[in-house]
């Protein structure tokens, strides 16, 4: 039993950062229609802008996850002004291979600054606490609930706000958000503003339990496409539900059959799901 | 259609220009190529260039001392890198174009999963080349290639020390969560073989991929519910000392053996920022300081942290030995050419003066270089005295022989006569 309860945390833990992940990136891909193969590498960007904020400059850890949204989020705008937006109206291909392109400018980036070596983020929060017989490390209480929080405002924001409406008007159709006076490009920017701060908080989160690597965003960035795709492409609900179902397959599958199936059950699950559903778990059929 | 003929028409010339302009192949004067091929980018970039890092030291080395003189010519050393992130065919193609294209008869390799597939082709009448290759893996011993040296001592070296201290300790339950492919399976099977035989018991086996992931509690949890006395544990450095701190998180209190490729000095600095409380019980191969005369290590190590940034590995010792015993080997056998010559002298040149290969490789036995292994273990927040490990010799007098053969560090001496190794 308190193996079982063990595994389960350890899911939801890993989960939390998948469904925050995937989130980031389901925006772009079901808005903006951008197959975003570089939100990972994003994703590893912004653990090392938290690291070069803690160490470099010695800014305390929540500072410095907050400096890091910002930052990378507007490198995401960046992103998608230099990279994405040229590509308006190409053949989605040209905007396949711009992803791929800005993935290993990324990698490449971070391992020319801070080269190959692994480095590690001081843990803000080492304390260990002991309840219902398992064992946790605070910062992995904090990922928890730090994601859960996350997503909550973020859903607040979609729904609630006006702002965050043009995102969801743009994503049902495109042509109607213009003739309505809604600025597309900006939706745009902001969407992708949006996608790479969460990036960035899912990695400040992590990386003080993990270790900060130029290649760590590659497994990542797939799981996250395998989340989205699973969960349905653009869906909000989809890519949170599908990123604790991984993080849970991966965690109890792991832990009681074998590791080295690990990633057997995470693609296995995608085919089933797929076979079942061909538009993902909460996919709407186009057209 | 026209077009894009065109276009290929271009690019094939711009190909060909490339490689006619590209710096090295055309190098003045008399050059020795060494060729490197290995993970210079992606998760295990940072090994490869530990071992890139050896190379290059040692080529400067050489070059400085005046590079080496073959037949009355004066010969220079030059390092050709290729980056092969792990993959055999990589691997190969850049071997062959190492080979035919920079004309480099020696080519080292840092990973076993890539060596093997190099085995098969540095025979080929006409392109042989001395495959250099840095594993511990014992399959490349099996497979007698003769134009092979491996550089580290075999892997079996540790499984036999760890065996031996465990059960001093009346250890019973071992778990084992060990990096997957090719060499960590290899150590799994060596080291549970050899703990069953020794009357242990495995209670777990939870292999993880220590090159993508970053989180192992679901294997740990899985370990630990068993209640193991001891794990072995180990993979890439940085991911190693990961699972150290997960499984002390988790509530772990027994010791910790880890695989040779694990390092010591590195999960102390980068996991847990030179903290040794952190690592008390970890035992693993010894840190660099420890494996040579002060005099002699400490200039190196000074040189490794003003050159790279970083502490010396034992990836930068031990290549840089090899590179230096290649070129003295040359220089006896009166050829940069002829590996198999060049091979056959090495036993002739060795042991070197220990300023010059830093670390006492005795011999050669088969395609491997006999060079002790000396394992090392963390307690109470300090290194311990290493204990250094004969491997090769059978007898006591042998044994003793080879210690005094070897400058005295003050390191514990033990004989574990290998099974198939010892002469």
């Amino acid at each position: 039993m308190e193996l079982f309860l063990q595994q389960l945390f350890n899911g939801i833990m890993f989960g939390s950062t998948y469904a925050i992940v995937a989130l980031g990136l389901t925006l772009v891909m079901g808005i903006l229609h951008i197959p975003n193969f570089a939100h990972g590498h994003l994703y590893m960007l912004g653990g090392y802008i938290t690291y070069f904020f803690i160490t470099n400059l010695g800014f305390g850890y929540w500072y410095s996850l907050l400096l890091s949204m910002v930052i990378l989020g507007f490198v995401g705008v960046v992103m998608e002004r230099i990279v994405f937006r040229p590509l308006t109206g190409q053949p989605p291909i040209n905007a396949f291979i711009a992803a791929i392109g800005a993935l290993i400018f990324l990698e490449s980036l971070a391992l020319v600054i801070w080269g190959p070596q692994g480095m590690r983020i001081p843990n803000p929060h080492p304390q260990i606490i002991k309840m219902f017989g398992i064992t946790m490390e605070a910062q992995r209480l904090l990922v928890v609930g730090g994601a859960a929080v996350l997503i909550v405002l973020l859903h607040l924001f979609l729904k609630k706000t006006t702002t965050g409406t043009t995102i969801e008007a743009v994503a049902q159709n495109r042509e109607g958000a213009m003739l309505t006076g809604i600025n597309v490009n900006r939706v745009s920017s902001m969407t992708f503003f949006i996608s790479s701060a969460t990036a960035a908080v899912a990695a400040s989160f992590l990386s003080p339990i993990f270790i900060l690597s130029p290649a760590m965003g590659a497994v990542l960035g797939m799981k996250a496409f395998i989340i989205v795709i699973l969960g349905g492409m653009g869906s909000v609900p989809g890519a949170i539900l599908g990123g604790y179902f991984l993080g849970l397959i991966e965690a109890l599958g792991g832990g009681y059959i074998s590791a080295e199936y690990k990633d057997v059950f995470a693609f296995g699950a995608l085919i089933l799901v797929l076979s079942i559903k061909p538009t993902g778990l909460f996919g709407k059929q186009e057209g | 259609m026209k077009k894009l003929k065109h276009l290929s028409f271009i690019l094939i010339a711009g190909l060909l220009a490339l490689g006619l302009f590209s710096p090295n192949v055309y190098a003045k004067g008399h050059t020795v190529m060494i060729g490197f091929t290995g993970p210079l980018s992606g998760p295990a970039a940072q090994y490869g260039r530990d071992n890139v890092n050896g190379l290059e030291m040692g080529i400067q080395d050489i070059n400085a001392a005046g590079g080496i003189t073959v037949g009355g010519k004066n010969y220079k050393f030059a390092l050709k890198t290729y980056d092969d992130h792990i993959d055999p065919t990589a691997a190969v193609n850049n071997a062959r174009r190492l080979r035919s294209r920079d004309g480099a008869r020696f080519i080292f390799n840092p990973v076993f999963n890539t060596i093997a597939p190099m085995m098969q082709i540095n025979q080929q009448k006409g392109s042989e080349f001395l495959m250099m290759a840095y594993t511990s893996a014992p399959e490349v011993d099996a497979m007698k290639n003769p134009n092979t040296i491996a550089i580290p001592p075999p892997f079996s070296v540790y499984v036999g020390s760890y065996v031996k201290y465990a059960l001093e300790k009346g250890w019973k339950k071992c778990a084992m969560v060990v990096t997957l492919g090719a060499y960590g399976d290899g150590w799994r099977k060596e080291f549970e073989s050899a703990w069953i035989k020794a009357g242990g018991e495995i209670v777990a086996d939870q292999p993880a991929n220590y090159y993508t992931e970053t989180d192992f509690s679901a294997q740990l949890s899985a370990a630990l519910a068993k209640k193991p006395d001891f794990m072995l544990i180990g993979g890439p450095s940085a991911t190693t000392g990961l699972v150290i701190e997960q499984a002390r998180n988790l509530g772990f209190k027994g010791e910790f053996f880890m695989v040779d490729q694990a390092k010591l000095n590195y999960i102390a600095e980068v996991n847990f920022n030179n903290d040794l409380t952190k690592m008390n019980g970890v035992t693993g191969t010894a840190r660099p300081r420890d494996l040579a005369e002060e005099e002699v290590i400490e200039p190196f190590l000074k040189r490794c942290l003003k050159d790279y940034g970083r502490s010396a590995t034992s990836e930068n010792l031990l290549n840089y030995g090899a590179i230096r015993i290649l070129a003295a080997a040359m220089e006896k056998a009166g050829t940069v050419e002829d590996i198999t010559a060049i091979k056959a002298a090495i036993p002739e040149v060795l042991p070197m003066d220990a300023k010059i290969n830093l670390l006492p490789f005795i011999d050669l036995w088969g395609s491997r270089f006999i060079l002790p292994g000396t394992i090392q273990k963390i307690e109470n927040g300090q290194y311990t005295v290493p204990t250094t490990t004969f491997w090769w010799t059978k007898s006591d007098a042998d044994f003793k022989k080879a210690v005094s053969s070897i400058p005295d560090i003050g390191n514990t001496n033990v004989n574990v006569p290998l099974e198939g190794y010892a002469k």
